[in-house]
């Protein structure tokens, strides 16, 4: 997904949907340096997701007994 | 009677079914008087030159005599014609219908003058020739005219309305002769700062001519043009987007897609955005051009004018200060828009020298911090401020700050969030408001959203008409379709060609009804 950053107001980004609608984002969420105009990929990491899952799926089996 | 009736074609010979033909057409010719004198003449007359050709073929008594008496009608009716819609045209204010009218129009009386041409040739052979046509003629003739003269007729019914409405207006405003000084300016300028919740509408008119400063969000595009719609107005002399920002610009492409527009002026910035794509195609597909704001440069809108303050700079690195500001002058009043000016472009106006004082000042910014700096306030020493901002804004708009500085001068504080719709009145002399000012001891706005760790919250842009009492509904979101009357959850089948998300709240203030597939929240 992309989203087109309008403006800054406060403490949020306002964002463009892909249906032009607007949303605010907190700036905290914004990569620094992030300017209005400039485009963001909000996207599934898929590697990363699993890298999680097996770190934590090893923690679990450690801990759990059974 | 018997006699009168011998002369009338359809009443000569008592045959019942031409009795009934020929009235028709009567009544029809008397309708013409709508269209003008000379249509009715030229209709009147037209029975009666056509059978006392035939009447001449058949040598019969007197046919001359009515030959050259109708045809004289009739040259009479062509001649005096055209004229009243030249003297309509000058003097009303091209008004948007003249232009389809008047080909119209143009197209009738070419058809009269074939006519007329045809049969005052006296050329014998040819004139059998003319006969046979003109004997054809009468019933197609009809036929035809009807159809071409049906709308012509209607038009020249708006016409006269519209005379009603503008002499009535006239009245009211007693003309104003162009060299009169603009300091007795007689009609009212009327300036609404249409709530359009977070962002900015500004829609300046004096019942001829109307201006546009910003559009609101997307979601408020066909609002807007509502609500301009409902001000009669037709045509907007100028559309101003002060920058290109959501905010601002929102529906404005709505707006340019509705109405006859005369002039857009938009500061040469580049914006991303789908909204400032889908503007730019919109303007390019209306035909219609782009003016850069020049400062310096004077507008005229009606009795009023305006110059352009700013940008003063090519480039910012926020577009807010790109936006244009202007002032406008009515009679001895002023209003000054700033759209969303901050600190640098105000220091820039400051260092031009422009007259900048005004006696309202459109806060810039929605009342932000970054605006309004001392300053500036004190050039602009308004007497009257208004904010455009949306209510419960996540922003923090306005600053508690910029509400200080204003409560401090004794300015009168109109605020979008508080009162809604802001129509401010100028005479010329003195301006009016048509809603109480803001309490700022009371208002000032404590409100700053804090809890910015709600990971990504809908922003509460349209929220404007709405006075939030139901807290608990408005964090839910539920999603409503560009035409559509229901609103749905997400994914609901109906939202595949177009999911505006809305709060609940505010789906249920605006007429929205659950949709019943999806069975959404109520």
């Amino acid at each position: 997904m992309r989203v087109i950053i309008d403006r800054f107001e406060g403490d949020y980004a306002v964002v463009e949907l892909e249906d032009r609608s607007t949303a605010n984002l907190p700036r905290s969420l914004v990569p620094p340096g992030a300017k209005e105009g400039d485009v963001l990929v909000i996207e599934i990491d898929k590697n990363a997701t699993k890298e999680r899952r097996k770190r934590i799926q090893r923690l679990i089996e450690e801990l759990w007994q059974e | 009677m018997q006699k009168i009736l011998q002369y009338i074609p359809g009443f000569r010979s008592g045959t019942n079914w031409k009795k009934i033909i020929a009235l028709l057409y009567y009544i029809f010719t008397l309708l013409m008087l709508g269209a003008g004198v000379g249509v009715f003449l030229f209709f009147l007359a037209a029975p009666f030159f056509v059978f006392s050709i035939i009447d001449l073929i058949h040598k019969k008594k007197r046919a001359a005599v009515v030959l050259l008496l109708s045809l004289a009608l009739m040259i009479t009716g062509i001649a005096i014609t055209p004229s009243p819609p030249d003297d309509q045209l000058a003097a009303e204010q091209p008004a948007s219908q003249q232009p389809i009218n008047q080909p119209d129009n143009i197209a009738v009386t070419e058809n009269n003058t074939e006519f007329s041409d045809n049969s005052a040739v006296k050329n014998a052979p040819e004139q059998s020739k003319d006969v046979e046509k003109a004997g054809e003629n009468p019933n197609k003739q009809e036929e035809v005219d009807l159809s071409d003269m049906a709308p012509a007729k209607d038009e020249a019914g708006q016409q006269s309305q519209q005379n009603e409405q503008d002499s009535s207006k006239n009245v009211e405003l007693a003309p104003v002769p162009a060299q009169q000084p603009p300091e007795k300016p007689a009609a009212n300028l009327k300036v609404h700062f249409i709530d359009v919740g977070q962002g900015d509408c500004i829609l300046i008119e004096d019942g001829t001519s109307a201006m546009l400063i910003d559009a609101g969000n997307p979601e408020n595009g066909p609002d807007i043009v509502s609500y301009i719609k409902n001000l009669g107005i037709e045509k907007l002399n100028f559309v101003l987007a002060t920058h290109p920002h959501a905010d601002h610009i929102g529906g404005m492409a709505d707006v340019i897609n509705a109405f006859d527009v005369e002039k857009i002026i938009m500061p040469k910035a580049t914006h991303t955005t789908r909204t400032f794509e889908n503007l730019l195609l919109t303007i390019q597909n209306k035909g219609l051009k782009i003016t850069a704001p020049i400062p310096g440069t004077e507008y005229k809108l009606g009795n009023a004018s305006f110059t352009i303050l700013a940008p003063n700079s090519s480039s910012y690195t926020n577009l807010n200060d790109y936006s244009v500001v202007v002032r406008l002058t009515y009679g001895s009043t002023s209003f000054l828009f700033t759209g969303d000016a901050e600190q640098t472009s105000e220091k820039e106006i400051l260092a031009k020298g422009y007259n900048i004082k005004s006696d309202v000042l459109k806060v810039g910014h929605h009342g932000s911090k970054t605006s309004t700096t001392t300053r500036f306030l004190d050039a602009v020493s308004p007497r009257y401020a208004v904010i455009c901002v949306g209510a419960n804004n996540q922003y923090g708009h306005p600053a508690p700050e910029t509400l200080s500085k204003l409560a401090e001068r004794g300015i009168k504080v109109y605020r979008t969030d508080e009162a809604g719709t802001i129509i401010a009145t100028s005479d010329g002399k003195s301006i009016s408001f048509n809603k109480q000012p803001s309490n700022i001891s009371m208002s000032t706005n404590t409100n700053t959203n804090t809890n910015t760790g709600t990971a990504v919250s809908k922003s509460d842009e349209s929220s404007g008409t709405a006075d939030k009492q139901d807290k608990s509904q408005d964090d839910i979101i539920v999603y409503i379709t560009k035409t559509g009357s229901k609103y749905h959850r997400e994914g609901c089948s109906s939202l595949r060609s177009s999911s505006i998300p809305i709060s609940l709240s505010e789906a249920k203030q605006k007429g929205y009804e659950p949709c019943k597939i999806c069975k959404p929240p109520q």
